[in-house]
């Protein structure tokens, strides 16, 4: 398994009230599936892809990603973590606006140490179809160039795993559909994809959904 | 480029009218230390010059008169019988009486007419206690002459006099100038000089003197002079030129004190200048950071952007400051010389001041990049990734 979770635990404070945004999740997640994470707001979804994203840590249970029980180790680890088994795919894009596409992508190669990042970083945007935009910062590009730049950022670290969430919630029907289509394709190559979504034609379209209800998975 | 000083020079331009104004503030600074820096430099260093120009060594006067360089002691007076005594204690190369005279004739300031010092002494040793000095125009006085005076070469200047005018003193009586000495950077360019037996015979003061200048022999040494001098006349004040210099350096110490205080004032400015822009500016970009973090930033990496951005905004700030400061101690200089005329001590700045000036806004970019970074280290990035 790429992924194995064993009874998540996370809790918020408000006020006097704790929040169980994730209360005892245990998920397992196949090398090369596609799967849909799915509930309504405040489901603990976007949590849940927090913990398998690395971007924060449960409060009890485990979280093993490729066989490394990765729940409690420090955050600068968990950042390596991340840039060598993770790409995100954000809603909004979330790419650094004063750099051009291709610096964009060219940087989570920089934090990783590799040589030829330029060279990686153009052939990732040839594959997303952004041959022609490489110098073109993402204020002066389309909501769907700006997805393209963001897939290929996250793939160029040849991650194990990618993490989309809500990948087509800021795009047309149109450009939408060409994203599914790439994250498709990309999956049909062998990539562990896992996408939080509301929308249920996106979950129907991944091999494989996780239902969350308050916290928990239930389906 | 290392990435993280890109994007720190990058995310500048983007509110460049922001970064102006604070490129602006810690210039001016940075601008005012290193005017103030380069005023007490050039003040220290034209003292050192003093202690290696040609000149007497020591001074001689009598107790209770202030401790004034240049024999402005007061009215206090000697003797002028214990030349001979002084002249004979062992390690005294030469001796010149003094008598001292003033003169408000020529030239002015900003605080009104321009004070000229009238040194009256024996022509004898003039040449052989100031070997660098040489008359430019005119001649140099005999013991003989009359109401005649010699001028420094800035006091010629100072006063627009030239060989055949005449000098008055506050006394009314006038002096013929009768030569006009080279200038030379040194203490004497600053004074006038008249036979000694012509002052004492226009002030009706024969047989006393304002002071003794000593030179004290290259073997013997001014402090060793010093202390016989002292012994042999405990009733008079005896100071080398080093005592005087350090006397005038620590009280430019105070004036340097006050200088510093005042900096640090304007530097303690510049740091909240610096560190406001940055808090707006990372508080602005508060997701920009987090998805650094989740493509793989190290915490030591974000801190280094917001530290290099920091003190690349500082470090622009500090070189236009080193500018202005230049300026602004060039602007001080030509009012020194509007309000008191040309003196020996003017404002320098050296590499030193400028490395300083640096050193500073660097310190002031890096103490200014804490606040901030800690501010965004201390954050989630999950919950920083929804930030609006």
């Amino acid at each position: 398994m790429l992924i194995t979770t064993e009874n998540l635990v996370k809790k918020y404070t408000m006020g006097e009230s704790e929040i169980r945004a994730l209360d005892g999740v245990s998920v397992s997640i196949a090398e090369g599936e596609m799967t849909a994470v799915v509930g309504a707001s405040g489901s603990g979804k976007s949590t849940l892809m927090n913990m398998l994203g690395c971007l924060d840590r449960p409060d009890s249970g485990e979280y093993f990603l490729n066989g490394e029980n990765v729940s409690r180790l420090p955050k600068d680890r968990l950042a390596g973590i991340r840039n060598r088994y993770i790409g995100f795919i954000f809603q909004s894009f979330n790419l650094l606006p004063r750099m051009s596409a291709l610096e964009n992508v060219e940087l989570p190669m920089q934090y990783a140490g590799k040589k030829d990042a330029r060279g990686v970083a153009e052939r990732a945007l040839e594959i997303v179809g952004l041959a022609g935009r490489m110098r073109h910062e993402p204020g002066k590009m389309s909501g769907g160039e700006r997805q393209r730049v963001a897939v290929a950022r996250a793939l160029v670290n040849d991650p194990a795993l990618i993490l989309a969430d809500e990948p087509t919630g800021n795009l047309d029907s149109k450009t939408g559909e060409e994203i599914m289509s790439l994250l498709e394709s990309l999956n049909a190559q062998g990539r562990t994809i896992v996408i939080v979504t509301h929308d249920a034609d996106i979950a129907a379209r991944c091999g494989r959904s996780i239902r969350m209800k308050d916290g928990r998975v239930v389906s | 480029m290392k990435s993280h000083i890109k994007l720190g020079t990058r995310n500048l331009t983007r509110r460049r009218g922001r970064s102006m104004l604070t490129i602006m503030g810690v210039a001016l600074a940075i601008g005012f230390t290193v005017g103030l820096l380069s005023i007490s430099e050039g003040f220290m260093s034209a003292l050192d010059g003093m202690l290696t120009g040609s000149g007497p060594d020591l001074f001689v006067r009598p107790k209770g008169g202030s401790k004034m360089p240049f024999g402005m002691q007061g009215n206090a007076m000697l003797d002028a019988d214990l030349l001979p005594i002084v002249r004979g204690i062992p390690g005294v190369e030469f001796v010149e009486p003094i008598y001292q005279a003033f003169s408000v004739d020529g030239g002015s300031t900003g605080f009104g007419p321009m004070m000229t010092m009238v040194s009256g002494m024996p022509a004898d040793d003039f040449f052989k206690i100031r070997p660098t000095a040489s008359i430019a125009r005119g001649r140099f006085f005999s013991n003989d002459d009359g109401a005649v005076v010699v001028l420094g070469g800035v006091v010629a200047e100072n006063t627009g006099k030239d060989v055949g005018d005449k000098l008055e003193l506050i006394s009314g009586r006038k002096l013929e100038v009768i030569g006009i000495m080279e200038k030379t950077d040194e203490p004497f360019d600053y004074f006038a000089y008249s036979p000694i037996a012509s002052l004492q015979k226009i002030f009706r003061d024969s047989g006393r003197v304002s002071y003794f200048l000593v030179k004290a022999s290259a073997e013997a040494g001014p402090e060793s002079v010093s202390e016989k001098l002292s012994k042999a006349f405990p009733h008079l004040d005896v100071q080398t030129v080093r005592e005087l210099i350090a006397e005038a350096k620590k009280m430019l110490s105070m004036a340097r004190a006050v200088h510093f205080g005042v900096s640090c004032f304007a530097l303690v400015i510049g740091v909240l200048f610096v560190a406001c822009t940055m808090v707006m500016s990372v508080s602005e970009r508060i997701r920009e950071f987090a998805t650094l973090r989740v493509i793989g930033a190290s915490k030591g990496f974000v801190i280094r952007m917001i530290l290099a951005e920091s003190i690349i905004l500082s470090v622009v700030g500090g070189a236009l400051g080193c500018c202005i400061g230049v300026a602004l101690s060039k602007l001080i200089d030509l009012l020194i010389g509007y309000f008191v005329g040309e003196t020996f001590m003017s404002a320098l700045v050296s590499p030193r001041i400028f490395a300083v000036g640096i050193l500073i806004s660097v310190l002031i970019g890096a103490f200014a990049g804490l606040l901030p970074a800690a501010m965004i280290m201390r954050r989630n990035i999950a919950d920083s990734l929804r930030y609006e």
